[in-house]
């Protein structure tokens, strides 16, 4: 009975994966994206929309399966070691090519086993406070901490994640006297944040865009390159004389050394599928935005941000290596 | 208001989304009974197909299927002592008492009426008063959370254990055993021996699947090898046996109703998760009753107050979800994924931009526990004839179930090596009278008092009277306080009766 049940439940997820008719040469089977996120998140949930489209556009499956853990290294290592056929692909952040890889050993060489193929969508950060917290401005929540040395608390959503640098980086520049507390995950870090526990938090906005709409967040300071199309009034970080931004998109890799020719189709394809209408409006209802961005000027950035956030993980005391 | 009501009904209760709520507690309870695989595992390979569907359908299969599951992993529990999912683990002392005295049916009906009316609790709270229980919940920080855990930790510790040395060594191994991974504040190594796989920790299902699956397979065929003629439990063909009667589900209401308001706690609080409930749940069921000597040989509100406080999980830790964006149990962060996909993005906001699909949404929950009193009936009926299947050709099958299982969580090869490592260290634990399902509550307590206790310091800027100051973390403190002393009262009292 249990295995009928398994046999039939693996025919029904076959049949309804596998509905693409054979192409000429490549892709000749389905694609293989490991989201290296858990099922349900804003990684998982854009790049399961995008691969979508990319299906119809590539004429076979990309069969989206979640392998998350460890600030998403463990996604990337798994296509690292995948055959560069170009029939393994995933999906990676900033972090796990160009900051984690500075703080522990991960199994791969991030620039020399990987190619990032394309890079899909920017994600968007800010600085938030609660919706009833003190301070309207950038400004006045500086001054605060000023006054109040010591005392002010910032979340983030784990040490060595970029919420967590460039906040502390933000305090190095202005001299600020505050604590750090990491938590397990965005989701916590906002409970925290909602419940009074900490002053502040680095989140993404797309995660907190409801509550912000709400009143029940107030966002300070837009860490990302561009202003929130939600909050259209809230200052960037360069608008505020910053000179670094919280850069980190959501990219398509590959084990490196995959065909050219592959390499280019899947690349055009996610660029129809982050250019789509379709996936702009669904992606958009989670204030999400898709901006694609060629995969070799996505390397160059890359590898510039590695140099830029290595010396600051030697100062606050987490590079290992 | 009506016309929202009227509206959420006419969108909701179609004979789709029903049977979409239906399909999902059949699917949950289905894999949740079968050793070794689960409910979140099944609500993860649903998300994909469910991307096409509309809303309202894909998520009452969704929380169909994980209710199921809940409930599902005590099927396996009462009539193989092996639980399907981890907050099973409790029910399987009593549960498996029973079956072993030929009453697997009463023990079975007793944990669906539990678990159903404990759902049904746990959805009215959501639907009636969820600003209120979020609220609550957020005032839970860090340093009231440590403290919980701990007062939750302390009361676990002996639980299914012959003596309290023996809970708190298994307790003892269990907290050891989840320091391996990646420290959660520094993000160091520790005990990972260079093992990257080991640096997201030790694989909980994995862990759990060979702990408490694997090693009571391990020992049954040890039992089968010594009597060949071990040809699966004998039911007995007494009908009052194989139900429960209206007196034996009242005298068990007080436990369930406590157990209900635990579990609908434990569900609202994001990250406290129901194996937590299960266990708590069954704990106080014994400190509570007036005769604790029959726990473990087959009391119903054994199986009553695990059941009862772990489907009670479900409907509160939509609260979070639904209200704040932040989901409270991990089987709530996929179904958040469903809202998401179909462009629901959860927070304040859902209830007031989407209230019809909201309302919509606790219909069709209310409905479906009532689908849970029917559809598990046949898994019932398989179930019963399973265990008189010889064990020669059972435990095979669920062997494999289990490697699958295991691989099933991530992929990967290495959890089912993890899975056999820790069967083999299940049975051995189960030889020496030490817990298993102790060792994992400390495992999945553990780390969280350690997280919870450094965040809480570095709030405070090192400053340890927060656990104090703060009223609710004081009041959790004072508890255990009071736990410990009174357990310490007692066993000095024992020892003196027993020397007069």
């Amino acid at each position: 009975m249990k295995r009928i049940f398994f046999s039939m439940l693996g025919v029904v997820l076959t049949l309804a994966l596998c509905t693409s008719v054979m192409a000429a040469d490549y892709p000749k089977k389905p694609i293989k994206l490991i989201i290296n996120f858990s099922a349900g998140g804003t990684t998982d949930t854009a790049a399961r929309l995008m691969a979508s489209k990319a299906t119809e556009v590539l004429n076979q499956a990309v069969i989206c399966m979640n392998k998350k853990g460890a600030g998403g290294t463990l996604g990337v290592s798994e296509v690292a070691r995948a055959r560069n056929d170009g029939y393994t692909i995933g999906t990676c952040n900033m972090p796990a090519v160009a900051i984690i890889p500075q703080i522990r050993e991960v199994p791969y060489k991030p620039f020399e086993d990987l190619i990032q193929v394309c890079a899909l969508m920017p994600y968007e950060y800010a600085i938030l406070v609660r919706g009833d917290a003190p301070w309207n401005t950038w400004e006045d929540f500086i001054a605060y901490v000023k006054e109040n040395p010591g005392k002010v608390t910032y979340g983030s959503v784990g040490t060595g994640t970029t919420n967590h640098l460039v906040t502390a980086r933000i305090g190095k520049e202005l001299d600020l006297d505050w604590r750090h507390v990491p938590f397990q995950g965005g989701v916590k870090a906002t409970a925290a944040l909602l419940g009074g526990h900490v002053d502040v938090i680095n989140n993404t906005m797309a995660s907190v865009v409801s509550s912000v709409r709400a009143g029940k967040i107030k966002a300070l300071l837009i860490t990302s390159e561009n202003r929130f199309s939600a909050t259209p009034d809230v200052p960037t970080m360069k608008e505020k004389g910053f000179g670094f931004s919280q850069i980190s998109y959501m990219s398509v890799v590959a084990p490196a050394g995959i065909p050219e020719e592959a390499r280019k189709m899947i690349s055009d394809a996610f660029k129809v599928a982050a250019e789509d209408k379709g996936v702009i409006k669904s992606t958009g209802k989670l204030d999400l935005h898709p901006k694609f961005m060629d995969g070799k000027e996505y390397q160059t950035l890359l590898e510039s941000l590695a140099k830029e956030w290595g010396g600051l993980l030697k100062e606050l005391g987490v590079k290992v290596q | 208001m009506y016309e929202i009501l009227i509206e959420a009904a006419s969108v909701s209760l179609t004979v789709n989304n029903l049977f979409g709520a239906a399909l999902g507690i059949f699917l949950g309870s289905l894999l949740g009974a079968i050793p070794g695989l689960n409910g979140t595992m099944a609500i993860a390979l649903l998300i994909p197909i469910t991307y096409t569907w509309t809303p309202l359908f894909a998520i009452s299969m969704l929380v169909g299927c994980w209710k199921g599951s809940v409930y599902g992993g005590s099927i396996s529990a009462i009539l193989l002592n092996a639980p399907g999912t981890p907050e099973a683990a409790p029910t399987a002392i009593d549960g498996y008492a029973l079956t072993k005295q030929g009453k697997a049916g009463k023990a079975l009906k007793m944990a669906l009426f539990a678990s159903v009316t404990a759902a049904i609790f746990s959805d009215s709270l959501l639907m009636l008063v969820a600003p209120p229980i979020a609220a609550m919940a957020l005032m839970f920080g860090p340093a009231e959370l440590a403290m919980l855990i701990i007062f939750a930790l302390v009361v676990v510790s002996d639980t299914g254990s012959g003596s309290q040395v023996k809970g708190l060594m298994s307790t003892a191994l269990g907290v050891l055993i989840a320091t391996v991974g990646l420290d959660p504040i520094t993000t160091q190594r520790r005990f990972t021996f260079g093992s990257l796989e080991l640096d997201a920790g030790i694989g909980l299902l994995a862990m759990l699947i060979g702990l408490l699956v694997m090693s009571e397979v391990l020992i049954q065929m040890e039992e089968g090898w010594k009597d060949v003629k071990s040809r699966g439990i004998k039911q007995s063909t007494n009908p009052a046996d194989q139900r429960v009667s209206w007196q034996e589900f009242k005298s068990c209401i007080g436990t369930i109703f406590r157990s209900s308001c635990l579990g609908s706690f434990c569900g609202a609080l994001p990250g406290v998760g129901s194996v937590t409930a299960a266990f708590i749940g069954y704990d106080q069921a014994k400190k509570m009753s007036k005769n604790p000597d029959e726990f473990g040989k087959g009391s119903l509100k054994g199986i009553a107050a695990p059941e009862a406080a772990n489907n009670a999980v479900c409907g509160t830790s939509l609260i979070p979800l639904i209200t704040l964006g932040i989901p409270g149990a991990l089987s709530a962060a996929v179904i958040m994924g469903a809202f998401m996909i179909h462009g629901l993005a959860p927070g304040p906001m859902l209830m007031q931009e989407h209230p019809a699909t909201i309302y919509g949404l606790f219909m069709i929950l209310i409905v479906s526990d009532f689908f849970m009193l029917i559809i598990p009936l046949p898994l019932m009926k398989i179930g019963q004839w399973i265990i008189s299947v010889p064990r020669s050709y059972l435990f095979p099958i669920i062997l494999i179930l289990c490697s699958i299982g295991a691989y099933g969580t991530h992929q990967s090869l290495f959890e089912v090596k993890v899975m056999v490592l820790f069967g083999i260290f299940g049975y051995f634990l189960k030889k020496w009278g030490l817990s298993p399902a102790s060792l994992l509550i400390a495992f999945i307590l553990g780390p969280m008092i350690e997280v919870y206790i450094r965040q809480a310091l570095r709030i405070s800027g090192g400053d340890p009277t927060v656990f104090v100051t703060k009223p609710i973390a004081g009041f959790f403190l004072f508890l255990t306080l009071l736990m410990i002393s009174w357990t310490v009262y007692k066993n000095m009292k024992n020892k003196n009766s027993n020397r007069e």
